[in-house]
């Protein structure tokens, strides 16, 4: 019978099939292997830490992304939101408020941004694209004004171990980035909350017809991302000890490209947090290799550039191959 | 020699062998039928054949010559067209430019608008198509329409090999009974390749049946030596069977729904009863407001006027949630547009209803999601290599399963069923005929909407036709034929019901 039969050639492809299923991690594990050949440098306790400070920030606003991508939209304005919240919370200190009360004022401003984000998509019925494009110019707009386009200084030295603390010789950014990671691997596997988002990518009709209100799980992945660029602007500016309107500029791009490369999809329901997290890891690789090398800035964006392409390309070809 | 041969053609998919060394010939003058069930390698053989699939092993020969089809362009340049269940129209064009797409007459560089219009308007009129108007834009078309241009389309470009996957699941009988007769006026230098469910049509306008099963070739059979118990023998492998169950005797008098002057924008008026355990059928053209009495039904459509009573209390179904909620289920027609997640889980797919059977506080139990799964893979016999497998991998028929599972899963007093076997393949047909008798068994009612009289007819108990947006008549299968039902259909005869 044929399901025998096809079972039969599912085991013929198991190799084919665990290649194909975590090209990522190999393609991750690859990348490892190439720096540490290329630089003895690499794999020093003080490089690796710099790596996990770096891209800490960055890894939240991409699984904010992600959970946006999945639904089949996109959120250009998570860099504005980022670094709106790092204007609010610097300008908040400077009043002398307590750092907790600041931090999560700043948060919920964030949040508010994003649910702005996801009203508009769904109530409004304007395109994802459109809607975080207008609101990306802004949000960085309402940072300028309540900055007066300028840097925001603030004197808070407990706020500041957040960016320096460490705790079990690693970086508390990057325990923050693995609790926020696991929170929304749990959120996406587990719960039906995800799994509506999942599937409004997939076929919002369908979720629609299923009883379910696409408006509210839609609003929602906005808003967890406005939430999770705010978390990401606060540890930032901890990092920089100062507030500025340039924090988060170019964190979208960069967290688009990592959920691609993590093996996502603009047609909406593909994508996971594990191959976003690689996404972020080899993105940040790329530079960090590249900067102890010693490349030019300028060649740095031309290969980062191509190894976007390149991932992108083969799992594409890799869906392509498969559409029965 | 043949024409064209296609020999040992393989595909292979992740995880499933499509083609294994599969022959197929074609000559010109031909009309070749291929048949099989759902996944059977059909679309894939042609697909290979159009260039849209890459072959992984075998030839195709043209004219006894090897012939290089890699690539989309390489079969056009072979002159191999083909017109698909799936839209290939650019729908913010008019239907001439898309008839004319890429071959404008144009002058000194320029297109010649006036000269594209003619020149589609004489080649539809030409054909019998005369009521296309060329100058509408594709979207404006309805889905008959649609895959009448796509048709012409293809013939404009004056194909040598002619590819026709499956045009009965989308066009009603009279347009097809006319595409019949364009195909045999236009086959003399054409070898045409058919793909279909219905019998009745392949008996008709085949020269030759190819059957394939499996990825493999069964045999090549002519019409005329074969009848259609063991064309469909061959097709599925072993004996269905009686396609339909037979009717119960004692049924239920207990009225579940009532609908009284149910009106929305495309329905006007509509009265009826439904009785516990019932199959209530409902026949119409294309158009004629079938669907939209679902949609009315479900909280799809506003209603403007009338009353649904569920149980002797009165229902309103504003949402789909507040539909699912008061008992109803809705198996709509196109299960990738509305059915299917496609890019999920099986598995997620069939709970995603009944989401609330398998979760508390929105946190899911793997375990009762699981179980749910795995009772309705065995239950409907869904094929699949696990339940994890992603719904686009499943052929047609299993994909259908899934849908039905998902709203079975969920569990509803009325169950709407739109198109509930559309392109779906002899043997699992008369499977999901089975269980719409336990279901009904079991005290579900099923309102069902069909365009294929013989499933109509074989598993009503009551029929109503409908006729532009009205109830035309109510039948009962015992005692009509599918002429009394088309003449309703038709709205040559009305009779009025309460």
């Amino acid at each position: 019978m044929t399901e025998q039969e096809n079972l039969v050639i599912n085991k013929k492809n198991f190799a084919l099939d665990f290649v194909s299923k975590y090209d990522k991690y190999l393609m991750l594990v690859a990348f490892v292997v190439i720096s540490a050949v290329l630089s003895d440098k690499f794999f020093t306790t003080q490089n690796l830490t710099n790596l996990l400070k770096q891209n800490a920030a960055l890894g939240i606003v991409a699984l904010g992304e992600l959970l946006v991508i999945l639904t089949g939209g996109i959120d250009l304005s998570v860099g504005a939101i980022a670094s709106f919240s790092g204007i609010l919370v610097a300008s908040f200190l400077k009043t002398g408020m307590p750092w907790p009360v600041a931090a999560i004022l700043a948060i919920g401003f964030a949040t508010l941004a994003g649910l702005f984000n996801g009203l508009m998509v769904t109530v409004g019925k304007i395109t994802p694209f459109i809607v975080t494009l207008a609101s990306m110019t802004m949000f960085q707009g309402i940072g300028l004004l309540i900055s007066k386009g300028r840097q925001v200084f603030f004197k808070n030295p407990d706020f500041l171990l957040i960016g320096r603390e460490y705790f079990l010789g690693i970086p508390l950014v990057a325990w923050i980035w693995v609790a926020m990671s696991i929170i929304v691997a749990i959120f996406l596997g587990k719960t039906i909350m995800g799994r509506f988002i999942r599937g409004i990518g997939g076929n919002k009709e369908a979720v629609r017809l299923a009883g379910v209100s696409t408006i509210l799980y839609e609003s929602m992945s906005y808003t967890i991302s406005g939430l999770l660029g705010g978390i990401a602007g606060v540890m930032m500016t901890s990092r920089l000890t100062l507030g500025t309107n340039v924090l988060g500029d170019g964190w979208e791009l960069t967290a688009i490209a990592s959920v691609m490369v993590g093996g996502g999809n603009f047609n909406g329901g593909i994508g996971t947090v594990g191959g976003t997290i690689v996404g972020v890891i080899i993105l940040g690789l790329i530079g960090n290799i590249m900067n102890l090398l010693g490349v030019t800035i300028y060649w740095q964006q031309i290969i980062r550039g191509m190894i976007i392409l390149l991932a992108v390309l083969s799992s594409s070809r890799k869906k392509l191959g498969s559409a029965a | 020699m043949a024409y064209l041969e296609m020999n040992n053609i393989t595909k292979i998919f992740p995880g499933v062998k499509a083609l294994d060394s599969v022959n197929f010939e074609l000559n010109l003058g031909e009309i070749h039928t291929l048949v099989g069930e759902n996944g059977a390698g059909k679309s894939t053989l042609v697909k290979v054949l159009a260039g849209a699939y890459k072959r992984d092993a075998g030839d195709i020969n043209i004219e006894g010559k090897k012939a290089k089809i890699l690539t989309p362009k390489d079969a056009m340049k072979q002159k191999i067209f083909s017109v698909q269940q799936h839209y290939s129209l650019q729908p913010n064009m008019t239907v001439a430019e898309n008839i004319k797409f890429g071959r404008y007459s144009s002058s000194a560089g320029l297109i010649n608008w006036k000269g594209v219009l003619k020149d589609a308007e004489d080649f539809v009129n030409e054909l019998g198509f005369g009521e296309i108007d060329v100058k509408k834009k594709v979207y404006e078309l309805s889905v008959a329409e649609g895959q009448i241009v796509e048709i012409v389309k293809a013939l404009y470009r004056k194909p040598k090999i002619l590819i026709m996957d499956e045009p009965s699941a989308v066009l009603p009988k009279n347009d097809l009974e006319k595409l019949h007769s364009i195909l045999q006026k236009i086959k003399k230098d054409i070898g045409i390749i058919y793909i279909s469910h219905h019998f009745e049509e392949i008996f008709k306008i085949s020269d030759r049946i190819t059957v394939l099963k499996d990825g493999k070739n069964v045999d090549v059979v002519k019409p005329s030596e074969i009848n259609e118990e063991d064309l469909c023998k061959m097709m599925v492998g072993r004996d269905i069977g009686d396609m339909y169950p037979s009717r119960d005797k004692d049924k239920s008098d207990e009225t579940v729904l009532k609908v009284a002057g149910l009106t929305t924008r495309k329905i006007h008026n509509v009265n009826f009863e439904l009785k516990k355990g019932e199959i209530l059928g409902i026949a119409g053209l294309v158009g004629a407001g079938r669907t939209e009495l679902c949609e009315a039904l479900f909280g799809l459509d506003p209603l403007i006027g009338g009353s649904v009573n569920l149980k002797n209390k009165r229902v309103s179904n504003k949402t789909p949630r507040r539909s699912i909620s008061n008992g109803f289920g809705f198996v709509t027609e196109d299960r990738h547009k509305t059915g299917l997640i496609l890019p999920m889980a099986v598995k997620k797919n069939i709970s995603l209803v009944g989401y609330k059977k398998i979760s508390k506080l929105t946190f899911i139990n793997g375990k009762k999601d699981r179980d749910a799964a795995q009772e309705y893979i065995d239950r409907l016999k869904i094929a699949t290599p696990t339940m994890n497998q992603l719904a686009e991998y499943l052929s047609g028929g299993n994909q259908q399963k899934v849908v039905l599972s998902k709203w079975l899963f969920s569990g509803a007093d009325v169950l709407l069923l739109d198109e509930p076997t559309r392109g779906i393949d002899v043997g699992t047909k008369a499977e999901i005929y089975k269980l719409m008798k336990e279901l009904t068994g079991e005290g579900m009612s099923i309102i069902m909407v069909s365009s294929e009289l013989p499933e109509i007819l074989g598993m009503s108990d009551r029929i109503l036709v409908m006729h532009k947006g009205k109830i035309a008549g109510e039948l009962y299968p015992e005692e009509t034929s599918e002429e009394e039902i088309l003449a309703y259909a038709a709205g040559l005869k009305t009779k009025t019901i309460n």
